[in-house]
This record gives C-alpha cells, sequence and structure tokens, in this order.
C-alpha cells in the first residue's frame, strides 16, 4: 500500500517509555526501574497493516496494551490523526519514570474515543470472553457503551458482525467455554470490530491456534482489512505470520526497535544481526537447520542490569568493542524507510 | 468434570453442545442435596405455618401437666397399668408444662429468621467489601483488609459476647453480633475470588468496550463472583444458625418468654437427666436442620463450582488403568531395542460418553531413530505419549488394547513396581513446560541426583558430580554454579535443558519429548532442537518427537506420523510425507502452514476435527475431505502401505 508523502500518519508514537518502577514505601528500598520499552518511535499510515515481532520479553506485549490505552506511558505520546490522545504532554519535563498526572492527556472522553477508534484482539481469545455472558452479551457491550446504540438496533447489526468473521448465527447463544479456540478469537475479531474502529492491534492472535484454523482466522482478517478498510498492529513472534499480512515490520529486541522496514526490505535484506538470527531459526519445511547463527546460548540481558551498548552484543557473532560501550542509533539502511539500529549492519 | 487438563489437552468437546442442563436439573441429581432440600423445604414450611397450625400457645404454662414426655414414648415404653399415657402434646412438655411441638416449630422459626437474616447481612456488607478491596485494590485494599484482619484478630465467640454485652442482649442484637463477626468470612472469600477474576483478560476487554469502573465492577466481576458468594452463603447459614443457638444458649440471644431452638436447649440443659426429651428435641432439630442447609450448600456448590467437588481433586492412581483382554491379544515377542506400539488404544470415561483419544495406533521405533508425531491439539497425540509408560490420569484414562514392547517386555502388563523402574530410566519424558516440569522449592542439582538415584545405587557425591557433567553436556553455561539455582533463576530455554539432562541422566532407550520446544522462542528452540539432535547420536537413544510443528520435524526427524481424530493417517520418511503427502489431511495441513515468501490467502481445512465420543463412520477426515467418496463414509479405513516404507489410511490416497 503506497502512501502519498505528507500525509498524516493515522497512528503514532513519539519517544515512548514505559518503566516499571517499584512504587515508593515505606517498608521497601526503592529497587530500580524496569525500562521495558526504550524510547519507541513508530508511525502507522491508514489502511496499513504494521508487524512487529520479536521475542518474549522484548516489550512488544507492553507497546500494544500501551496503543489502545490499557497501559500509560512513562514517557512520550501517542497521536492519533495528528491528534495527542495518550501519553505526557510535555514530556520534555519529565523526570525519566515518573508520571506527572496532570499532564497525562487520558481522559474520560479521551478513553471513549480510543476505544473507538483503536480497538484490541487478545491472544488468549477464551478469557477475553465473560464465561458467563453469551456471544451476543459479549458483542453487544461495545455498541451499547461505545456508541449508545438502542437496543432494537443490536440484533441485526450482531448478525451482521458474526457473518463477517464468518460464523453461524447460533455461536451467539453460546457461552465462551462452548466454543473452540479458533471460533472464541473471531468472537473476539468481531467484538473488536463491533465498534467500527479504524485501527485493530492484535497481539498474537493467532499463536495459541493450531495450523489450519490459524489460517482461517488470518484469512477472515485479511478479508475485513479490504472490507472494511481497516489499519492493523499485528503483534507476533511468529515470522511468517507476520510476513503474511503485514506491508511492514519493525523488529523489536529488549524494549527497542532493532529494524524497521518494509517486508521485503526486512525479510530478503535484513540489516541488523538480530533480524538475521530470528530468520535463520525458524524451522522449515525441508531444509535443515542453519544451525551456525544459533551456536551461541546466551540469552536475553538481565533486564535490572542493562548492557551499556548494544543489548544484543553477547549474543551477536559480528560483535565489537564498540557495541559494548555505545548503543547503536537508528540509521537508514538501503531501501525506503528501512532503519536499522546496529554499529555494523550487513549491508548488501 | 475430571481433571480439567484431561478436558483440555486430551479432548475436543462436541461441536454442538447438547441442550444444556439448568443448575436446577444438576442439583436435582445430587440424591443428599436433593434430601437436604426436602427435609429443609418440610421444616421452613412447618415453621412458616406455626401461627395457623391447631397447636397450643406455646407461652401457655400449664404447671400441672409439667414434663410430660412424648406421647409416642409413653406409649411404647410407659406400662400401661400404672401410668396410663396421658396425652399432653406429640412432644410432651417443658418444666413449665409448655408445649414443646409449638415451641418447637415457632423457635424453629426464629433460629431460621435470625439465622437467615445475619447471613444475608453478613455476605451483603461483607462481599461488598471483598468486591471493593479486591477490584481497586491497592491503598482501599490495605486498609479495608487490615480492618478485616483486626475484627478477625478475636476469637469470634468472645467478640459476638463482646457485642452482645455493649449492645445489650436480645435477639436483634444477637442477629448483628453474628453478623458482624461473619463479615470477615465473607469478605476474605470474596476478595481472594475478586483477585482472581480481575486478572482475567475479559476484565480488561470491559474496559476496552466503554465501561467504567463501576459497570465493570457490576456487569464483568459480580457475575463471576457470584457463585462464590451464594456458595459461602448456603454453607455458612447453617453455621449461624448454631451461633444464634449459641448464644441464646447463654440467654444472650432470644428472651424468656420467647421460645428459640437455643434458648430451649439452655431451659432443658437443668433437667437433661430427669426429662431428657426436653433438651434433646430442640437438639435433635437443630442437628436435622443445620444438616440439611449443609447437604444443600454443598450440592449449590457442586453445581455452581464443579472443581471444588469432593473427589475430583483426589490423586489418580500410579498407572493407567488397563482393561484388556490378555487372551485374545497374543502378540510375539519380538526383539527390538527401541519401543515398538501395537494396536494401542486409550479412552476416556467421561459420564456415560466414551472419548476415543487413541484408536489402535501401531508404530515402530528403532534405537537411534527419531519419529516426529505431528498431529492438532486434540488428535491424541499426547495421550499416545502418555499411555507408553501408563502415565494417563486413571480414572477417568483406560487403556483398553494393545501393548507396548520395550527390550522384550510390555510395558502394559508388567507389575507397577517393576514399571516404575522402567520410566525415567529406560522410558524418559521431555514435557511442554520446563517450569512446571522441575520442582519449584529444590535446586536443579537435587532434582537431577534425585533422578539418578531413584534408578542407581550410586553416592549423593557421585551422583552430584554426574549431574553437573550433564548440566555442561547440555550446554549450560558455568554448570558448577548453575547446579546450585533454583529453576525460577533460570530462564526458560536453560530450564527445559536441566529438563532434558534430566530426562538423558539415566541414559534411557526410548525418550519421548512432547512438545518441548513449543513454549520457547524461535531462537531457542533452534538451539534446543540442535542440542536434542546432537544427544540423541551420542546416547543412541529411540527418540519419539511430538509436535504440531511440520518445520520442527524437518529439522529434527526422520521419520514422521501423521495423527488425526486418534489414529495414525500418514506415516513414512519425512522428505516423502512432506513432499508428496499421500493422505488428504496431510496435504491440507501441509498447505496451511505460513511460508516465509508466500503470497494471497492461505489454504484452509472446513470444519472442525470431530468430537472424540462421536467419531464420524469410516475415516474420520471424510466429512472435511474434498475428495471423500461414499465408500470413505462406510467402511472403516486401515493403514495400508503405498510403498515399503509409506503408509495412509485412506482408500484413494493422492
Amino acid at each position: 500500500m503506497s502512501i502519498k508523502h505528507g500525509e498524516l500518519p493515522l497512528l503514532e508514537t513519539k519517544q515512548l517509555w514505559r518503566t516499571f518502577a517499584d512504587k515508593h514505601s515505606i517498608f521497601r528500598r526503592q529497587q530500580q526501574g524496569l525500562h521495558v520499552l526504550q524510547g519507541i518511535d513508530l508511525s502507522i499510515n491508514a489502511g496499513e497493516v504494521l508487524g512487529i515481532v520479536g521475542e518474549s520479553g522484548c516489550g512488544k506485549s507492553t507497546l500494544a496494551r500501551l496503543l489502545v490505552g490499557l497501559d500509560r506511558p512513562s514517557q512520550g505520546v501517542v497521536y492519533f490523526n495528528g491528534l495527542p490522545i495518550l501519553g505526557n504532554d510535555s514530556s520534555s519535563t519529565h523526570v525519566l519514570g515518573i508520571t506527572n498526572k496532570r499532564n497525562n492527556i487520558i481522559n474520560k472522553r479521551n478513553k471513549k474515543l480510543l476505544a473507538k477508534s483503536i480497538q484490541y484482539v487478545f491472544q488468549d481469545a477464551v478469557s477475553a470472553l465473560n464465561p458467563r455472558k453469551v456471544v451476543a452479551m459479549s458483542l453487544q457491550e461495545p455498541m451499547q457503551y461505545l456508541l449508545g446504540m438502542a437496543n432494537k438496533h443490536f440484533q441485526p447489526r450482531l448478525k451482521q458482525l458474526i457473518d463477517q468473521v464468518k460464523l453461524p448465527d447460533e455461536i451467539l447463544q453460546r457461552y465462551p467455554h462452548e466454543l473452540s479456540g479458533g471460533q472464541a478469537q473471531r468472537v473476539g475479531i468481531a467484538r473488536a470490530l463491533a465498534a467500527n474502529p479504524q485501527i485493530l492491534v492484535l497481539d498474537e492472535p493467532v499463536s495459541a491456534l493450531d495450523v489450519s484454523v490459524q489460517a482461517q482466522v488470518l484469512n477472515v482478517l485479511l478479508e475485513l482489512k479490504q472490507t472494511h478498510k481497516l489499519t492493523y498492529v499485528f503483534i507476533s513472534h511468529d515470522l511468517s505470520v507476520v510476513e503474511r499480512i503485514s506491508q511492514r515490520v519493525v523488529v523489536m529486541y529488549f524494549g527497542r526497535v532493532v529494524e524497521q522496514g518494509s517486508v521485503n526490505d526486512v525479510f530478503h535484506q535484513p540489516c541488523h544481526p538480530y533480524t538475521r538470527l530470528l530468520l535463520a531459526s525458524i524451522p522449515k519445511l525441508n531444509q535443515s537447520l542453519a544451525i551456525e547463527v544459533a551456536e551461541n546460548s546466551a540469552e536475553l540481558p538481565d533486564p535490572f542490569n542493562p548492557p551499556i551498548g548494544c543489548a544484543f552484543a553477547p549474543r551477536c557473532p559480528r560483535a565489537k568493542a564498540t557495541c559494548f560501550q555505545e548503543k547503536p542509533a537508528l540509521t537508514a539502511m538501503p531501501g525506503e524507510g528501512h532503519i536499522a539500529a546496529c554499529h555494523f549492519p550487513h549491508l548488501p | 468434570m475430571y481433571s480439567n487438563a484431561v478436558w483440555r489437552k486430551g479432548l475436543r468437546k462436541p461441536n454442538q453442545p447438547a441442550v444444556r442442563p439448568s443448575g436446577w436439573q444438576l442439583f436435582n441429581h445430587n440424591r443428599l442435596a436433593r434430601l437436604g432440600m426436602w427435609i429443609f423445604v418440610c421444616c421452613t414450611v412447618l415453621a412458616c405455618l406455626a401461627p395457623i397450625l391447631p397447636i397450643p400457645d406455646p407461652n401457655a404454662t400449664a404447671l400441672v401437666h409439667r414434663l410430660a414426655k412424648p406421647w409416642l414414648i409413653q406409649w411404647f415404653f410407659g406400662d400401661m397399668v400404672q401410668n396410663p399415657p396421658v396425652f399432653e402434646g406429640w412432644l410432651g412438655t417443658d418444666h413449665l408444662g409448655r408445649d414443646l411441638l409449638s415451641r418447637v416449630l415457632w423457635g424453629t422459626q426464629i433460629s431460621l429468621l435470625v439465622g437467615g437474616s445475619a447471613t444475608l447481612v453478613a455476605a451483603l456488607i461483607g462481599s461488598l467489601l471483598g468486591l471493593v478491596a479486591g477490584f481497586w485494590g491497592g491503598r482501599i485494599d490495605n486498609l479495608l483488609m487490615r480492618g478485616i484482619d483486626m475484627l478477625m484478630a478475636f476469637p469470634y465467640i468472645l467478640l459476638a459476647l463482646a457485642i452482645v454485652a455493649v449492645l445489650g442482649a436480645g435477639l436483634m442484637n444477637a442477629l448483628f453480633a453474628i453478623a458482624i463477626v461473619n463479615i470477615p468470612f465473607f469478605a476474605r472469600n470474596v476478595r481472594g475470588v475478586t483477585l482472581g477474576v480481575v486478572r482475567q483478560p475479559f476484565v480488561e476487554a470491559a474496559q476496552l468496550v466503554g465501561k467504567n469502573r463501576w459497570q465493570t465492577l457490576c456487569t464483568d466481576v459480580l457475575p463471576n463472583v457470584m457463585p462464590t458468594i451464594v456458595i459461602t452463603m448456603a454453607t455458612t447459614l447453617g453455621w449461624m444458625i448454631l451461633e444464634t443457638a449459641g448464644l441464646s444458649f447463654l440467654g444472650l440471644g432470644a428472651q424468656p418468654p420467647q421460645a428459640d431452638l437455643g434458648s430451649m436447649l439452655g431451659e432443658g440443659r437443668k433437667l437433661l437427666f430427669t426429662a431428657p426429651h426436653v433438651s434433646i428435641i430442640p437438639g435433635l432439630i437443630i442437628f436435622i436442620l443445620v444438616m440439611s442447609i449443609n447437604l444443600i450448600g454443598d450440592g449449590i456448590r457442586d453445581v455452581l463450582d464443579p472443581r471444588l467437588k469432593s473427589g475430583v481433586m483426589g490423586r489418580p492412581a500410579a498407572a493407567t488403568n488397563i482393561r484388556c483382554n490378555r487372551e485374545a491379544d497374543e502378540f510375539a515377542r519380538p526383539e527390538v531395542q527401541g519401543l515398538i506400539v501395537n494396536q494401542l488404544q486409550t479412552e476416556f470415561q467421561l459420564g456415560h460418553a466414551t472419548y476415543q483419544a487413541v484408536n489402535n495406533v501401531s508404530l515402530t521405533l528403532e534405537a537411534g531413530e527419531c519419529l516426529g508425531l505431528v498431529g492438532e491439539s486434540g488428535s491424541g497425540k499426547s495421550v499416545l505419549a502418555l499411555s507408553i509408560a501408563r502415565l494417563v490420569p486413571s480414572p477417568p484414562g483406560c487403556i483398553v488394547h494393545g501393548q507396548v514392547w520395550q527390550d522384550t517386555q510390555d510395558l502394559l502388563s508388567i507389575p507397577l513396581a517393576q514399571l516404575q523402574h522402567i520410566r525415567g530410566n529406560k522410558v524418559a519424558y521431555v514435557f511442554q513446560d520446563p517450569a512446571t516440569a522441575l520442582h519449584p522449592m529444590l535446586t536443579v542439582g537435587s532434582q537431577l541426583v534425585e533422578a539418578i538415584r531413584a534408578h542407581r545405587p550410586i553416592s549423593y557425591r557421585q551422583a552430584w558430580q554426574q549431574a553437573v557433567n550433564w548440566l555442561e553436556r547440555v550446554q549450560i553455561p558455568n554448570p558448577g554454579q548453575r547446579v546450585h539455582s533454583y529453576p525460577y533463576q533460570l530462564s526458560g530455554g536453560m530450564r527445559q535443558r536441566v529438563v532434558i539432562a534430566m530426562a538423558l541422566i539415566n541414559q534411557p532407550k526410548v525418550l519421548i519429548a512432547d512438545e518441548p520446544t513449543t513454549a520457547l522462542d524461535v531462537t531457542v528452540q533452534a538451539q534446543i532442537l540442535k542440542l536434542l539432535k546432537q544427544l540423541q547420536q551420542d546416547t543412541k537413544a529411540a527418540l519419539l518427537f511430538i509436535t504440531h510443528d511440520f518445520g520442527v520435524v524437518t529439522t529434527l526427524c526422520e521419520r514422521i506420523a501423521v495423527m488425526y481424530a486418534g489414529q495414525i493417517v500418514e506415516m513414512g520418511y519425512t522428505t516423502d510425507v512432506l513432499n508428496h503427502p499421500a493422505h488428504p489431511y496431510t496435504h491440507q495441513l501441509i498447505k496451511c502452514i505460513p511460508k516465509l515468501g508466500g503470497e494471497g490467502a492461505l489454504a484452509t481445512i472446513d470444519g472442525l476435527p470431530p468430537a472424540m465420543n462421536a467419531l464420524p463412520p469410516g475415516c474420520h477426515f471424510a466429512p472435511r475431505c474434498p475428495w471423500a467418496e461414499t465408500r470413505c463414509k462406510e467402511s472403516t479405513m486401515t493403514l495400508k502401505a503405498i510403498s515399503n516404507s509409506h503408509w495412509v489410511r485412506c482408500c484413494k490416497p493422492l
């Protein structure tokens, strides 16, 4: 999807930080904060699918929760259509990790606006539905609370929603525990669509599903995107799924963006060694594992004792002395909008 | 209703749920609860009808007829000549000649009223406190719960006595005292459940559909906490009646001449030896009332929260039950180094339904070979793996047919002691979640030592040295230090390495790995797969590798078996099966996998896997198969060879 230059991105984040710090307590010594997100800059254009990949603990779920307002950034702002919708307005005046409540933009009105424009699809679809409510009840809640629709308009809309995700009508009267994983996830997508949002943030929506079911859900998502002109933020640890569904990809490692660019660039000309490691680690059909890159058994650095330099340096085959001392900044790589944070990137 | 884990892992619920049984039907199904219900209804109706029943005034004294025995007792035991039976009320009279039947009925009414009201008051206030504390958390929670803790710091009966002492004696004050004393009980119970509910994703989802905190609390949290409140009420009501009786017994509740079961008991106590009926009758009534309420409470609990049902939490047997006809299953003893599974069939009995989780599975695993077992969730692959060493929880699991040969022994027919010697020694397992496979309170080293010393008589120090060596073999950096760590100090990948070391430490002939890398990140998965491959080549163990990921199988296994609905539908060399899948299911499944560089919509398989208690006749895949014909749905399929190493369960392989 080509976006004209100069057009405002639909969703933008500027220097988003999220720090989990121990609250001040009389009984506890205050501990060092845990920087889960460290200055994330993203921009998502209308009608685009932005894939976010990374391993567990890289902060991708925290980012998703921030985007929909389930969590608040410690610092930084989220802009929707150019308007600051979340975060701290005057971020420059803030000390890291301390939120000044007065500057927090989120308020009740914004919260509803946010929920109407950006919706969230949970990974664990079954437990994201209230076990004591039939599907119809769960689906009509957004219409009732967000759109203020009258009861009489619910029925046709429910039918429409359940049709869109390719489920039979009788599903409406089922309880969540009576649904299979794939059905529950499609109900979750239908609920997210109920308030006609512009953006869906999907946090590992197919990770818990079997491949055949995963394919069904992905197809539903692809079709809905076309018919509803939706914008997706698609978070997954499965690179092949991300490649199939996204136009642009962000690779995250240890709370930072390490590489970003079009799917083509990132998957075919990965510049960051971590992206290359991820790609090489995927077990592929009819191909023995590229074991050379997986040689290094080091894992994520200790979050309470973060490295001074590049967080990936201890695992990196190309690491040099600089890597351990200086954090690499995101710099332009070959390819449109292709950036990577590496001192010694793989260049074609 | 049995083990939830089994239910989730091994079985798939029917696609079309039958008509849901209502709560009342479930309750009625429980005979004891029904009995309790009837007794309680009878007592309540009689107590309510006390004002209109033809019984004397409960407070009318008649000293002439004092301490008359109940009519039936007089009639049976009285001697007819000297003391002919005199009818003085069905249950006789007390020390003031008041009719006991009448007093018992009025007293029951009061006890029920006071107990019931106290329960309601305590439930209302306690649940509200618990809900608010659990939902808002933080300071509010701290403040409320410390208050509750203070209430709980006093022995409850002393507290009740103190409250009555302050307020003065009387039924109403006793009611308040009992209610206040029971508030902490409700508050703590409800808070605990609320905390669990609040952490569920659906509460966050409620936030996203535009509800405010109160709306979320009332429409999402409360309905999920309600069962606990109702259960607590039902189980507390009896207790409250007892406490009312207790206070009245001490003379702090009902004041004379008012009748109340407790005060009647108190009055009768002095005459326990001369006129036992005066105290025994109210005592019996209290007993019956409280018992019936407890039975009802248990019944309600079973309906609303089946997990708490007594008996289900019980441990399964040490080995899966076997129900085979041994004579009919004569099978030549093969000479194998690895493992032979022959016509294995494992079922789960849940209620009246039989779930055929593993249906007639045969496979051979040579020493040093790696066989990949692939299937989607619910296909029975995990149950098959567990059946090999009889680890399927029993009940409800049961092996009904087949043999498992390992080194000239049929694991399904040897005694338990022998089987336990084989488990973890000759046949070892690696499970999906390394966090739950390791004991959280023991160091990694002591767990490895335990695994060694369970099977080999060597000293602790020697075993410890071996544990360190093995940690080195599974490439854990700094094994000398890591051996002292607790599982929580290790990352997921490290833990899985420890579990692999534990499985291989006794040099097993057969290693069964059930999705060992599913919970791990791709880069870690790649490391673990490489390690497994290398160790398997070193130790010459036969490896049964279970996974849902075809990519993983390719990297590791020479041969592959595909399972669907409890059966192996295709088996052969990995390259053959992946490049030329002969079974429609395998063919479709491979097409569903998103591959790097793919384009457009993904292929899907229509429909859902069949319910394991209602398998379709003929080929189980036929209802979803695009190539199915009528004969597919009629004749039973057998596994047929299409080449000397490729087997397919299909009548028209692709």
